[in-house]
């Protein structure tokens, strides 16, 4: 039983990956400088193509708005905001950058996923991950005891701490399935274009629907070929793929 | 009668031109009543020699009876004389039918003038005034045939034997369909015009000109329109006469509009252009565009450009300056939309091309024309933090910008290292499960071995247990050779107790021999049990050597070993 606590810690640590310590503060230290191009290609060279982290992308979304790429910003903080919910410097600025934009956006959620998000999500999927290996081994233990034990008292105990230990257990294999969900799934993106012309299908030469500018977030419909089709405030379009990054 | 013919020979002086030969037949009835008499006159301006007509039937009661008159004009300090020759004769027609007049031919040296033949149509019972149309409408087209949108001129003229004095009232016929513009709206003078319909001379005035447009394909029917009109025969003698002109039906051919891009039925000719005072602005500076159409056909149904501008432009709408005139061949002139942009978002935006098609009367197909576009730059305001007003969401005053850059590196992680959801989280998760499960299982099935079960697990576990004694008393050879010598019997007993199933006090040497025995153990093995067995018994009195426990302990051990195999 205490080499399976090892196994599992040691499994835990592995979540933890190797930090680029060198990068991040020469981009730190380019962004101090008013170097803001410099910082957002060191903050770029650390992101690559998938890695995440909440602080990278919220330093990314300032050295963005500094740049007064409003789009790119909001995008930013918005990657932050989804890779670590309860990050209030990057609402604040989401929300600060939000104001700037022109397109008037519907994005209200619901209450619930918002609460869960500030408030569960905020320990992270590791965590909860961990919480759940911890209570499947608490309650093979309990079990085990439950059906050997010959004795009533010990029998109730572990009967009343087995439920216990079971309800924390789907808990945090629930919330932590929710939140992986919640931060695999690529269902928005956010214009970065100055204006961009969306189309009534996914063709430059197609009658243009309507029409938004950096910064506005819009639900992600489908793929096809280089095209994009969003959902703004129910208005559905086709817009050109270099002109939206998914969050 | 009399007097009107005079009048009319009068007038017909105007009409002749200088030095130039005219002739002219007339009549002043063309249907007339079996016996009734009328006149046919040649009235001519020159001496030449005239061919007689032939009357088909008709009776000359008189004539010709030659008359001349001069007039003398002076116009402008000149002088004009004119002569006019009338030769007059008195006609009749004996019975029912129609009777042509022939031709009349004036040769003057050679040139030759022809009138036109003349039909009197003579019936029965004396003509009542109507039929005698000495007063009558006539609506006339200058084509009968036309493209939509193509423009036709109707005409509505006056034709009577006397001039009016007044023109009472006046109303159009209806038409649907069809786009009408008085080519002279502020027409109040009426000039009176002789024309000779059939041999009879009238007065014609030109009531009303229409430019006219059809705005559909088909036939088109235009009602007859209507007057009323103030006579004066004499001073006291006036007379109100209403009459309606005949109805026009016009042929509208469709336009082929295949190909067309933006066709509103326009049709002519037209250019466009457009002009712009800026093609770089600031944000809420105001740029001007013009985009002038000029051209001549229907243009009053150009209406609005319907320009699809940037939603960051804010747009008024454009003031329209047109300068066009109403012409016989369409409206022609220039139309200038003046449109006024405000951008209210910065970015570089095209003001797209206005485009249409029309059909061009001249190649008889559609063409399409386009204003200029443009590409317009609007300028960043200075500052993200500075001046955009953007009323949507009130930022508190005091948080002007953005807070700072985190400085402390968090986690970084990939989707790939995410381990919640694989296999390998599962079978960690399950594991202690399935673990537990395993050793509740186990335990289970040890608490419900039968007596018999439980005996034969442990003969089988009895010689490990019994092998681990013997060791036990190796080690304590050197230090206590007692307490060895009796760990060894004890593991003897313990060993034959369980293998036996019977209980200590049971096992004497004897005892076990005969057992073994029993048992049909090699006679071997129970020589060497009676020697191992003395030689414990012997070391419990007397010391042993270490040499010869040794050598019991080992013998022992290959006993068990042996005994194992069998049992």
């Amino acid at each position: 039983m205490k080499q399976l606590l090892i196994l599992i810690s040691c499994i835990g640590l592995s979540f933890l990956a190797i930090g680029q310590d060198s990068t991040f503060d020469a981009g730190n230290k380019a962004y101090a400088d008013g170097d803001f191009d410099l910082a957002i290609e060191k903050y770029h060279q650390i992101i690559g193509t998938d890695a995440m982290s909440a602080n990278i992308f919220y330093n990314l979304g300032n050295a963005y708005f500094q740049k007064l790429e409003l789009g790119k910003s909001i995008w930013a903080f918005e990657k932050a905001i989804k890779i670590q919910p309860d990050h209030s410097d990057a609402r604040f600025n989401l929300s600060f950058a939000n104001a700037k934009t022109v397109d008037e956006i519907d994005a209200t959620g619901s209450p619930v996923q918002a609460w869960l998000k500030i408030n569960l999500y905020r320990l992270g999927l590791n965590f909860w991950s961990t919480i759940s290996i911890i209570m499947s081994i608490l309650l093979a233990v309990v079990l085990y005891f439950f059906f050997t034990t010959q004795q009533a008292k010990i029998k109730n105990l572990t009967m009343s701490s087995g439920f216990v230990v079971l309800a924390l257990l789907v808990i945090s294999i629930v919330l932590a399935s929710l939140q992986k969900s919640q931060l695999m799934k690529v269902d928005s993106g956010i214009i970065i274009t100055e204006v961009s012309t969306v189309k009534t299908s996914p063709n430059s030469e197609a009658e243009t629907a309507f029409e938004l500018h950096d910064g506005s977030k819009v639900k992600i419909l489908r793929r096809d070929n280089g095209w994009t089709e969003i959902d703004v405030n129910g208005n559905v379009g086709w817009i050109d793929k270099a002109e939206l990054w998914e969050i | 009668m009399k007097g009107l013919i005079y009048i009319l020979t009068f007038i017909a002086v105007s009409l002749i031109g200088y030095g130039q030969e005219t002739i002219e037949a007339l009549v002043n009835k063309t249907t007339v009543g079996v016996n009734e008499r009328f006149t046919f006159q040649i009235v001519t301006n020159s001496n030449c020699q005239i061919t007689s007509p032939t009357f088909d039937g008709l009776r000359v009661m008189s004539g010709p009876n030659s008359s001349s008159s001069r007039s003398i004009s002076i116009i402008n300090g000149r002088q004009t004389i004119t002569v006019e020759y009338t030769y007059t004769y008195t006609l009749m027609a004996n019975k029912e039918g129609k009777f042509t007049i022939s031709s009349v031919t004036m040769d003057c040296d050679g040139k030759k003038k022809t009138t036109d033949a003349i039909t009197i149509n003579a019936t029965k019972n004396q003509p009542n005034e109507a039929v005698n149309s000495d007063f009558y409408m006539r609506l006339l087209t200058n084509k009968s045939s036309v493209y939509e949108g193509e423009p036709f001129i109707v005409t509505l003229k006056y034709f009577a034997k006397l001039p009016p004095e007044n023109i009472e009232s006046f109303d159009l016929g209806d038409v649907d369909g069809v786009w009408r513009q008085d080519l002279n709206p502020s027409k109040t003078n009426f000039s009176t015009d002789i024309e000779s319909v059939n041999g009879v001379r009238y007065y014609t005035i030109i009531l009303r000109e229409e430019l006219c447009f059809a705005q559909r394909s088909g036939k088109i029917n235009i009602e007859p329109y209507s007057t009323s009109m103030i006579f004066s025969q004499g001073f006291f003698n006036r007379f109100r006469k209403e009459t309606k002109s005949n109805s026009l039906e016009i042929n509208v051919k469709p336009i082929n509009s295949a190909g067309a891009n933006n066709y509103k039925g326009l049709v002519g000719d037209f250019k466009m252009s457009s002009e712009i005072s800026k093609i770089s602005a600031k944000m809420g500076e105001a740029i001007d565009l013009k985009i002038i159409l000029e051209g001549k056909g229907n243009m009053q149904s150009v209406g609005n450009l319907d320009l699809k501008f940037p939603k960051d432009f804010e747009v008024f709408d454009p003031e329209i300056d047109e300068k066009t005139t109403v012409t016989r061949s369409g409206i022609s002139g220039k139309m200038t939309y003046n449109f006024v942009l405000i951008p209210t978002h910065y970015g570089d935006f095209t003001i797209p091309a206005y485009t249409f098609s029309y059909f061009d009367l001249g190649s008889k197909k559609m063409k399409t024309i386009s204003s200029e576009s443009f590409q317009i730059h609007v300028e960043k305001p200075d500052g993200v933090a500075g001046e955009i007003v953007v009323p949507k969401n009130e930022i508190d005053v005091a948080e002007n910008t953005i807070r700072y850059i985190h400085t402390d590196q968090d986690d970084i992680f990939t989707y790939d290292q995410i381990t919640f959801g694989k296999l390998s989280y599962f079978a960690l998760l399950s594991s202690p499960l399935i673990l537990s499960f395993f050793f509740i299982f186990f335990k289970r099935k040890k608490e419900n071995l039968t007596d018999e079960e439980k005996l034969k697990l442990a003969q089988k576990k009895v010689s490990k247990e019994v092998l681990l004694d013997i060791e036990k008393a190796k080690s304590l050879v050197d230090s206590d050779e007692k307490l060895s010598l009796k760990t060894i019997q004890n593991a003897l007993l313990h060993f034959f107790k369980i293998k036996f199933n019977v209980g200590l006090s049971n096992l004497s040497q004897n005892e076990i021999t005969n057992r073994l025995k029993q048992q049909e153990v090699e006679g071997t093995d129970i020589d060497q049990f009676n020697t191992i067995w003395r030689a414990i018994e012997l070391g419990q009195y007397a010391p042993i050597t270490t040499s010869n426990l040794k050598q019991t302990i080992e013998d022992a051990e290959t006993l068990i070993q042996n005994l194992n195999k069998t049992l």
